[in-house]
């Protein structure tokens, strides 16, 4: 009776667990053929070789929150860089700083007038996207390139950030953002083996596979003209950097991502920061996904490679309750005395554990990417990654699950949220010395 | 006349053209490093692959033997019966390995020990989430991992303590069969994630090795240690023990060993 | 008792110790410096170049050899291992016997006047002069400095790099691997291979003016695309339109767009395109052309004779250009860029070429008349 009883509930965990394992099968064979691709396949750095030409005009924007300590190291480096002068102009936009941001930008301001034109914003939509939205409108330049406060551009990489676009057909490119504070914690340690994973190789070979690189927001660029004909920043999308990359690709532009275009940026340095981040991606993400999934099914812009690939990558982050969802069944079939689809279950699920959840860069992916980087010891931290993938699995759970209750059924307005500094007076330099938070992590507009 | 042309020989043009003054090789830099598709990249996966089958075919009794051995030695010297059963899997009737496990039951929980481990598991719960913060926070991760597979191994031996259907015998056996598998998979594994890249093959060949012993020497200690506290403790730690300290321990093995070996210069 | 605590021990022992690599590097930290990046990297092609004079400089200090009035002859020592030998008068340096025989040169060359080389040997270090290089031919040289013009003989290889302050010439059938760069002016020899190439000016086995497309320039053009045309394109942006697939310009059109084809794009000859192109499967421009924004391809970017581009030119697999073309000016250089580069004798170059597998100076053969006439 009782076995007659337990009999649907078993064909049911056994079905849900099939399509989890299936799903996390198909993610890691495409992140198998990622790093196979980034290891011995034919590399694409089309754009990496123009040093000469008549340079488009290039606006440098900078939006910043709160940045005293950090955005004056970046607008030094902003000033030297190797560009036409007659067509570059640094943007830097204080957001209703409440600290001391507009008089740093003010002394650069003053050191570059040709060079530094400040904006300062005291009303209207906070956030990044509102910032961009707003200079965008009353843009007269070719390009946008965006960096973050905290971001600190060599001499060449705004040239190489502008390369791309003599491509007609590129609406956004997208450089490498390399952890600088990797030295402070575990934690620091672990995003620096996420990061080296989801650049090197999973940008790189989606780059060289003629897939969907992603427009991450800072050290990248778009095409003013490409943005204006998909209708802007979206103002109310928790992550407009990805949000705009299915935009273009909807419209027929490409992004592009420059392996060589490095930059310094700073990871959290403490957990609860790091969770907050993930959500953000999480739940910006999501909301991406839930915007375009279907029309990019539909789309005849998009390619049938990269529709696939646009799929793949529009569901990572749903992979995270799935994978709870999969570890749950596997454990009730367990627990029902079914270990052998529950073995087997969850050696694969088990293999996921040591992959990091944002970009599911896989294990062997990281290791890829660090042999590349010729930075192998740091790979012996691995088995200890276990921990971030546990955290970020959790609060990318906790994402989606406020996106669906909060943002859609109760219908919330979108929260920005700041992301906190760490460096007191960093010199760049990839020795971040600073150790207080910055400004008010979390700090909620309107 | 035009002077002879020096019989630049390949050697020393490649030296000109890819070596520093000191000798060292000129490296391209990491973001458009790419590794050399030559014929190693196919003959170190063959040999390797095919080369660990042959030695696991023939390893995988005396592994089976040792770990039967293992038990054998420390059950009497843990105050345990030291009767131990075999687990036969053959293909076409012909036996591939046999996994032993110590013929033991475990004891179901009464209900007072449920209480007490699950009410000790809330207040573990609770206190992990009120002290452990920042660096710790993801230690609050774990426990709460653990504490909720535990709760839940607490209401099902509450609710149908009949129906729980693993005794030591079979968690023993199924961990040393997963361990073995794993063993097995581990030449397969390592073909896209490790026999591509560019160290030696001897290299390659030793950090399977190590791998391999890595799987083959925790797996009886990771078994004798469940069987000793399930027999303390009685099934109701089984689960959780399954899951965090089984399976994915397994995994972290050879995840940690892994990252070890390729971390190597090649 | 003790039984149970050495079990105990062991187990611990051994089911901790494959995560010993983790915990020590965890703790010892032996790998936690961030990747270099490099703020002063700007690609520019003089990297090695002005690398080497600082070298230069900084042996000449320490040595106490004064530039204006060096010593005939004087060696020694850099750094362990790197011999160097200062020559002060511009008389072709001897050698000793053994290297006359071995006809390799091991020491680093610096030369305060101007040098003469002689042809045949191995030049295994950097050569340094103040003045004129005149590189005797058939010799392989590791990396040459010319303050004031570099002469390099027939058949000669470069290794890493050549650069002048002044004029280069390279002469025919020379391999000049890594960066070569002028301040003036550079000209290649007929058979010769290159990788990067810099100059304001290079001209391809000829010394002369290139005609360009000054015959086609004053001639009438139509515009295009007409209504027919742009209906069946895609709207990218305001001034960028795409094709679904090849796309064909007639000869003699005058186009304002950039223009995106997903197949093949097609210019007839004589026309003008104001934006820029991109091809995703072969990109050819009919002869006397004037593109005046990038041109990029996916595959081959063939310019017809003739042809005058002043945007960088990218393809992923290869460029032809065409006798008689002029791509990039003086005032406003620009690159072309692709794995592999043909170019016809009598075509110029202002600025940077760039072949990441090897290119060639071609004589006007039928091959690149058939493919520049495609």
């Amino acid at each position: 009776m009782a076995a007659s009883a337990a009999w649907p509930v078993n064909w049911v965990l056994k079905l849900v667990l099939a399509f989890v394992v299936a799903l996390v099968a198909l993610y890691t064979c495409r992140h198998v053929l990622f790093a196979l691709n980034r290891l011995l396949g034919r590399q694409r750095h089309p754009y990496l070789d123009v040093d000469s030409a008549d340079w488009p005009s290039v606006v440098v924007v900078v939006p910043a929150h709160n940045e005293e300590h950090v955005i004056g190291l970046a607008l030094e480096a902003l000033i030297d860089v190797d560009y036409p002068r007659d067509r570059y102009l640094v943007i830097p936009v204080d957001d209703r700083s409440t600290d001391a941001t507009w008089a740093v930008i003010e002394t650069w301001a003053a050191r570059a007038p040709d060079i530094v034109r400040p904006r300062r914003r005291e009303g209207g939509r906070p956030g990044k996207a509102a910032v961009l939205q707003e200079v965008t409108a009353e843009l007269d330049a070719t390009l946008m390139i965006v960096f973050d406060a905290d971001y600190v551009p060599g001499r060449g990489l705004v040239k190489q950030l502008a390369a791309p676009f003599f491509d007609a057909e590129v609406g956004a490119v997208m450089g490498r953002v390399v952890p600088h504070n990797t030295e402070r914690n575990l934690l620091t340690r672990l995003l620096d083996l996420e990061r080296a994973g989801g650049y090197q190789v999973d940008q790189q070979a989606r780059m060289n596979l003629e897939l969907v690189p992603q427009y991450g927001g800072s050290v990248g660029g778009v095409r003013v003209s490409a943005v204006r004909a998909v209708g802007g920043w979206s103002e109310d999308a928790y992550a407009e950097d990805t949000d705009l990359t299915f935009r273009l690709l909807l419209h027929g532009f490409k992004t592009v991502y420059e392996n060589r275009s490095e930059c310094y940026e700073e990871v959290p340095e403490v957990w609860q920061e790091r969770n907050r981040q993930i959500m953000r991606w999480a739940k910006g993400h999501n909301q991406v996904a839930l915007r375009y999934a279907w029309r990019v099914l539909r789309s005849p812009m998009v390619g049938r490679l990269e529709r696939i690939d646009a799929l793949l990558l529009l569901g990572v982050f749903l992979l995270a309750p799935l994978l709870v969802v999969g570890f749950a069944c596997a454990f009730a079939l367990y627990l029902m005395g079914d270990p052998l689809l529950s073995n087997e279950a969850l050696a694969v699920l088990g293999v996921v554990c040591f992959s990091s959840i944002g970009n599911y860069a896989a294990f062997f992916e990281i290791a890829a990417a660090l042999h590349l980087d010729n930075s192998r010891r740091r790979l012996r931290l691995l088995p200890l990654n276990f921990v971030n993938f546990l955290a970020s699995v959790l609060n990318v759970c906790r994402a989606c699950y406020s996106l669906l209750v909060h943002d859609i059924l109760l219908g919330r307005e979108l929260r920005w949220e700041k992301t906190a500094r760490y460096r007191g007076n960093g010199n760049g330099n990839g020795n971040g010395n600073g150790g207080h938070v910055n400004g008010a992590a979390g700090e909620v507009g309107r | 006349m035009a002077p002879r042309r020096p019989s630049t020989s390949r050697g020393l043009l490649e030296r000109l053209r890819f070596q520093s003054h000191s000798g060292r090789l000129i490296r391209r830099h990491r973001a458009l490093r790419r590794l050399d598709f030559e014929r190693a990249s196919i003959v170190h996966p063959v040999t390797l692959v095919a080369g660990s089958y042959a030695l696991l075919l023939v390893a995988c009794a005396p592994i089976t033997a040792g770990w039967a051995t293992t038990l054998r030695f420390w059950l009497p010297r843990l105050g345990l019966p030291d009767d131990i059963g075999v687990r036969e899997r053959d293909v076409l009737g012909h036996v591939v390995y046999e996994v032993p496990f110590p013929l033991l039951q475990g004891a179901l929980p009464d209900r007072s020990l449920l209480v007490t481990v699950g009410g000790s598991c809330l207040a573990l719960m609770l206190l992990s989430w009120l002290l452990l913060r920042g660096r710790a926070l993801p230690l609050a991760y774990l426990v709460w991992a653990g504490c909720v597979l535990e709760l839940a191994s607490c209401a099902m031996l509450w609710l149908a303590p009949a129906e729980f259907p693993h005794t030591v015998a079979s968690h023993v056996a199924n961990g040393l069969e997963f361990a073995l598998l794993l063993l097995l998979a581990t030449p397969l594994l390592l073909t896209f994630s490790f026999y591509v890249f560019d160290h030696s093959i001897t290299r390659k060949a030793f950090g399977t090795a190590v791998i391999g012993a890595g799987i083959v020497l925790v797996a009886p200690y990771q078994y004798l240690v469940h069987t000793m506290l399930v027999e303390q403790l009685s099934l109701v730690v089984m689960p959780p023990l399954y899951v965090l300290f089984g399976l994915l321990f397994d995994i972290a093995v050879f995840v940690a060993l892994y990252a070890w070996v390729v971390s190597w210069e090649p | 008792m003790s039984a149970i605590v050495a079990f105990w021990l062991l187990a611990a022992l051994v089911c901790s110790a494959p995560f010993l690599p983790a915990i020590i590097e965890w703790i010892a930290r032996t790998d936690a410096q961030p990747l270099v990046v490099v703020r002063e990297q700007d690609t520019n092609i003089r990297h090695f170049a002005l690398g080497f004079c600082d070298r230069v400089q900084d042996l000449l200090e320490r040595e106490g050899i004064d530039a204006d009035n060096p010593p005939a002859d004087h060696q020694g020592e850099y750094r362990p291992g790197e011999r160097f030998r200062v020559l002060g008068a511009s008389s072709p340096p001897s050698w000793p016997a053994a290297t006359q025989r071995s006809r390799v040169v091991d020491v680093m060359l610096v030369a305060l006047r101007d040098l003469l080389l002689e042809g045949g040997f191995v030049y295994a270090q950097e050569v340094y002069a103040r003045g004129q290089i005149v590189a005797g031919s058939n010799a392989t040289y590791r990396a040459l400095y010319g303050g004031t013009d570099v002469l390099l003989g027939d058949g000669c290889t470069v290794a890493r790099w050549l650069h002048s302050q002044g004029h280069v010439h390279i002469g025919a059938d020379c391999t000049v691997y890594g960066r070569v760069s002028s301040g003036l002016s550079m000209t290649l020899g007929a058979g010769t291979r290159f990788e990067r190439l810099n100059a304001p000016l290079i001209r391809f086995a000829s010394d002369g003016a290139v005609r360009g497309p000054a015959a086609a320039l004053g001639s009438r053009r139509t515009p295009w695309p007409d209504a027919e045309a742009t209906a069946a394109l895609h709207a990218l942006d305001e001034r960028t339109l795409r094709a679904a697939g090849d796309l064909v310009l007639p000869t003699q059109c005058a186009v304002r767009n950039h223009l995106v084809a997903r197949g093949n794009l097609l210019i007839g000859a004589g026309s003008r395109v104001d934006g820029n192109l991109k091809a995703r499967e072969q990109l050819v421009s009919g002869a006397g052309s004037v593109l005046r924004g990038a041109v990029v391809c996916r595959g081959a970017v063939v310019l017809g004779e003739g042809c005058l581009v002043k945007g960088p030119v990218i393809s992923e697999s290869e460029v032809v250009v065409a006798a008689g073309c002029v791509v990039g000016t003086p005032a406003m250089p620009t690159t072309i860029t692709a794995p592999r580069i043909h170019v016809a004798a009598g075509s110029q170059v202002s600025g940077t070429i760039w072949a990441t597998e090897h290119g060639l100076v071609e004589t006007a053969t039928a091959d690149t008349q058939t493919l520049a006439n495609a």
